[in-house]
């Protein structure tokens, strides 16, 4: 590593797909040591495809139960993915489309069968929401469909399932913050979701869908939580008071450099201006594992937090020297540092610093961050683990032309709980930028082979993503949990606002013309297919005589909101306490909430191999275990 | 992805122009005339069929004349869709082409003669390479159709073009030159069904303008277009309808196509049908249906053949509905 010293130049847009060591990489470098000339490799839009991982295609069964009171008894998921010619990420990913749909709810059992297929396709690896989006979008259609079974409004639903703030899901990851509840309240409300759900004509819909994702993953890459830190933060402040800060974080346009020159000014009172960020050299930089698994605000913040908190303990001890006030009546203000009873007696931050100075010249600092010890210990426990997570809920409103099968989304509320925004322009902007990505999955972009095995829409005349003209009005609504164990109790914004705008919308479409679509994406095309089909079933001619959805509440909605009741106050409670009894998913089911459920239950164990009983009548991920290869031809 | 060279041409005037025209065809070198370049520099970069020379048509304003009966080739989209001379469905049409920006560039020469487009064709050079080439440009092979497999004598990429459609209901007239002298031809006669020739024009022959007749201006009508997104986007079927009433009664109706097959489609004896049998609804619900079985769409675009011809009686049902309103 000492060899080789990388400039990073400002780049936008990581979204996962470049986080792989690519061999056009190693080829530039050496390239450039061998001929001592600088090497550039470009890609035009084609080989681009080729190179970049992009999302995983994926078959989903999924099984969902609930029982006569409401309850989430078992998801059953059966995942088979298109990983293309190549590993990259793919093993995370596999894992991550079973064991990141295991929250926000409180579920009675869950299984999961994954498998990840090579296919002579470009390879697929880690993109925005990384295994999540796809899973997701199956758990919110499937509680869509579940709540329409049980004549219950799908809102009421959600809240009444919800795990509370510190607790543990059914995969022993252990929760935090959670602001689940006040997301979907807050679309609910924002949206006047009770005034139009299965109450619009034809034609027009709304639907909700929420997301749950990891603030940082809670194992790093190199492997070894134990031996390194996950971030490392490098501080320098020499006589005039400025402060340099070295950090490896890469600031791909998400605001990393900003986040962090944030967390060190906001601890050591100093107004932006006086930070300085070097990002850019691996020289100077300490070691950084990336930009990825939106970790960058929680870890590294938390690392310049800490790095910052032994200069401010240095200017602390300087001060209570000059002015013989105990350290712990002293507190940092504007560039000033004085005693909090009696603000008169204090210092200049310039006085506290050179008095902190005299012996040794610069103050120098190093802050590293570490996840605390999490997960169980069954095989894949550590895939999805993360020191925090973050919740969201959209809610979409949809115009879809029952005669063409054209959806355009008219508007969107989309709340994300992100801890406390500490950027709240880049967090919206997360949002937004979110509900366009998304938008284009679910209604118009896809990559289509034809029956050559050609790639058919190799630009983007032909890979529909979506124009302005497609985009919503979005409300970007932020959510503040405040986590215990965040910077400032921030988590992240980057991925997670991703994953609920495509159930939504799914949802949504369901709602305008009572029509399920199970492929993504909703091309005009293919929903058209299924009116017809709706239509021959019902025996019309006219696709706009279509019956619009209708929800006359059962009994159950009564008992639902009840318990969404009791859950809030608990929810409130366990939020407040500071004595915090643990919490184990079962408890909604009558289980000990403070004993994990495994540690009960000896049936309740994890196999990572499908049993012989599995294998002797496969589904769809099961059949991938006994494949033979076929080939065949066609469109 | 570099863009082979080529000598570019800039004549003042089209008689200068068909100079440099006759010129180079009698060295026997092959050439291109470039308006708006929207379409034609887009498949030089992919090498589809470039040309040793480019003569530009930008610095000729004879090419340049709007009014209510005439259009210069060389008159830009957005002009054309803006401008106070035009038939509302005509900018109607010209507004939904592709974006403001290309419409800014584009001009209503240049979307006439449009080059046909298909998924097997409009790709890179290595791209085709490994499917062999194909038949519109095979590249000395003689390469089959990839569309259509064992026939290699009928291209059958699309003609994806919104003025098309809109004119030809006009009764537009094209005026050609060329080194042999002037001509003139109905806007329905230009199109020749092969993705390849595509129309009309001799090797050497330029577009000058068209002239809609007088009278249009008093006939109404509609265009719809279908497409994935509000921008960009070519059509993946167009129809055009305009008709004429007099005190309440349809007197003459036509109807027009794009986007589903190598050229454009004039249905003139089933719009005669309707304007004959003219019942209301049930007449439009009839139309369509006609209009849905005579179009042939092929998959080369990004919908399926069976939506778009089922998209297409759909769109004639829209396109036709100030029928019944007025």
């Amino acid at each position: 590593m000492h060899q080789i010293n990388v400039h990073r130049t400002f780049v936008g847009g990581g979204f996962g797909g470049k986080s792989d060591p690519f061999p056009h990489e190693m080829c530039a470098s050496i390239l450039a040591r061998k001929s001592g000339r600088p090497v550039r490799i470009t890609f035009d839009r084609e080989e681009v495809y080729w190179i970049n991982r992009g999302r995983h295609p994926s078959h989903i069964e999924m099984n969902l139960h609930a029982d006569d009171e409401g309850r989430l008894c078992g998801i059953e998921t059966d995942a088979l993915i298109d990983g293309g010619a190549f590993a990259s990420f793919g093993h995370v990913t596999t894992y991550y489309n079973g064991v990141l749909h295991t929250a926000p709810y409180e579920i009675g059992a869950f299984h999961y069968t994954g498998a990840r297929v090579w296919t002579n396709k470009p390879a697929s690896g880690a993109m925005r929401g990384h295994g999540a989006v796809n899973s997701r979008c199956a758990v919110e259609v499937g509680i869509d469909d579940i709540s329409e079974q049980l004549q219950v409004d799908p809102i009421s639903f959600r809240l009444a399932n919800l795990l509370p703030p510190h607790s543990a899901t059914i995969t022993g990851f252990r929760v935090t913050s959670i602001g689940m509840r006040e997301c979907l309240e807050r679309v609910m409300k924002e949206s006047g979701w009770k005034e139009k759900f299965r109450k619009m004509p034809l034609g027009h819909g709304i639907g909700i869908g929420c997301g749950f994702f990891i603030s940082g993953s809670g194992l790093p890459i190199h492997w070894d939580p134990n031996k390194f830190p996950h971030a490392t933060v490098h501080l320098k402040i020499d006589m005039d008071g400025g402060v340099t800060v070295h950090t490896g974080a890469a600031d791909i346009g998400q605001g990393s450099d900003t986040v962090v020159a944030q967390s060190v000014a906001e601890v050591l009172g100093l107004p932006l201006d006086m930070i300085r960020i070097k990002s850019r050299e691996t020289d100077t930089s300490p070691v950084d594992l990336g930009s990825y698994s939106s970790r960058v605000t929680f870890m590294n913040a938390n690392a310049a937090i800490s790095a910052a908190m032994e200069i401010r303990s240095d200017l602390l001890n300087a001060t209570s020297e000059i002015t013989k006030a105990p350290i712990e009546k002293l507190v940092i203000g504007d560039r000033r540092i004085f005693r909090k009873d009696e603000p008169a007696i204090g210092v200049s931050y310039l006085e506290a610093l050179h008095k902190a100075q005299e012996d040794r010249g610069a103050l120098v600092a190093s802050g590293a961050y570490r996840t605390p010890p999490m997960g169980r210990a069954h095989k894949g426990a550590a895939a999805g683990l993360a020191p925090a997570y973050s919740f969201s809920a959209y809610v979409a409103e949809v115009k879809v032309d029952v005669e063409t099968g054209q959806t355009k989304v008219e508007k969107v509320w989309a709340a994300h709980d992100c801890g406390k925004a500490l950027n709240p322009l880049a967090v919206k902007g997360q949002i937004i930028g979110s509900c366009h990505m998304g938008m284009g999955q679910v209604l118009s972009e896809e990559m289509r082979y034809g029956r050559t095995g050609n790639l058919m829409n190799t630009d983007l005349l032909d890979y529909k993503i979506p124009s302005v003209h497609e985009m919503p009005h979005v409300t970007p609504i932020i959510v503040e949990s405040n986590d215990p164990e965040g910077p400032f109790g921030a988590k992240e914004a980057g991925e997670g606002p991703l994953l609920p705008i495509l159930p939504a919308v799914c949802n949504a479409v369901y709602d305008a013309i009572g029509v399920r679509t199970n492929e993504l994406p909703i091309t005009p095309d293919r929903l058209h297919k299924n009116i017809e089909r709706k239509c021959r079933e019902l025996k019309i001619d006219d696709p706009n005589d279509l019956p619009s959805p209708r929800l006359e509440h059962s009994k159950l909605q009564d008992t639902l909101e009840k318990r969404a009741k009791e859950h809030s106050i608990r929810d409130k409670e366990r939020r407040l306490t500071s004595e915090i009894e643990p919490y184990h998913n079962g408890a909604l089911f009558g289980m000990d909430p403070t004993i994990p459920p495994d540690e009960v239950d000896e049936s309740w164990e994890v196999t990572v191999i499908p049993s012989e009983e599995y294998l002797e009548n496969p589904r769809l991920a099961g059949s991938a275990w006994v494949h033979t290869e076929r080939r065949k031809r066609g469109i | 992805m570099k863009m082979p060279p080529f000598k570019l041409y800039s004549p003042s005037s089209v008689d200068e122009a068909i100079q440099i025209a006759k010129s180079l065809q009698s060295k026997q070198e092959d050439f291109d005339w470039i308006s708006g370049g929207t379409d034609l520099i887009p498949n030089y970069k992919w090498h589809l069929n470039p040309k040793k020379n480019v003569i530009s048509l930008a610095n000729i304003s004879q090419l340049t004349e709007l009014t209510e009966t005439t259009i210069g080739g060389m008159v830009r989209l957005q002009d054309l869709a803006e401008s106070e001379f035009t038939h509302p469905v005509l900018a109607k049409s010209a507004n939904s082409i592709a974006s403001i920006m290309i419409r800014r560039s584009g001009t209503v020469g240049g979307n006439i003669c449009l080059d046909t487009r298909c998924y097997w064709y409009n790709q890179t050079e290595d791209w085709r390479e490994t499917i062999d080439w194909c038949h519109k440009c095979d590249c000395g092979t003689g390469a089959d159709c990839r569309v259509i497999p064992n026939q290699n004598t009928l291209c059958v990429a699309t003609y994806q073009a919104d003025l098309a459609p809109v004119l030809m209901c006009m009764e537009a007239r094209v005026h050609l030159i060329s080194t042999s002298g002037k001509r003139e031809m109905n806007l329905i006669d230009f199109f020749e069904l092969d993705g390849m020739k595509k129309n009309k024009l001799l090797p050497g022959e330029l577009l000058t303008h068209i002239t809609i007749p007088e009278e249009i201006s008093t006939w109404s009508g509609d265009y719809q277009k279908l497409r994935q997104r509000e921008s960009w986007d070519f059509p993946e079927a167009g129809v055009a309808a305009l008709w004429k009433k007099k005190e309440g009664k349809l007197e003459k109706l036509r109807i027009a196509t794009t986007g589903l097959e190598s050229i454009p489609g004039y249905h003139e004896d089933l719009a005669m049908e309707l304007v004959e049998n003219w019942e209301g609804e049930e007449s439009i619900k009839y139309l369509s249906e006609k209009i849905r079985k005579a179009v042939k769409p092929v998959p080369n675009t990004w919908y399926t053949p069976a939506y778009r011809r089922k998209m297409v009686k759909v769109l004639t049902k829209r396109a036709c509905k100030g029928l019944l309103s007025e």
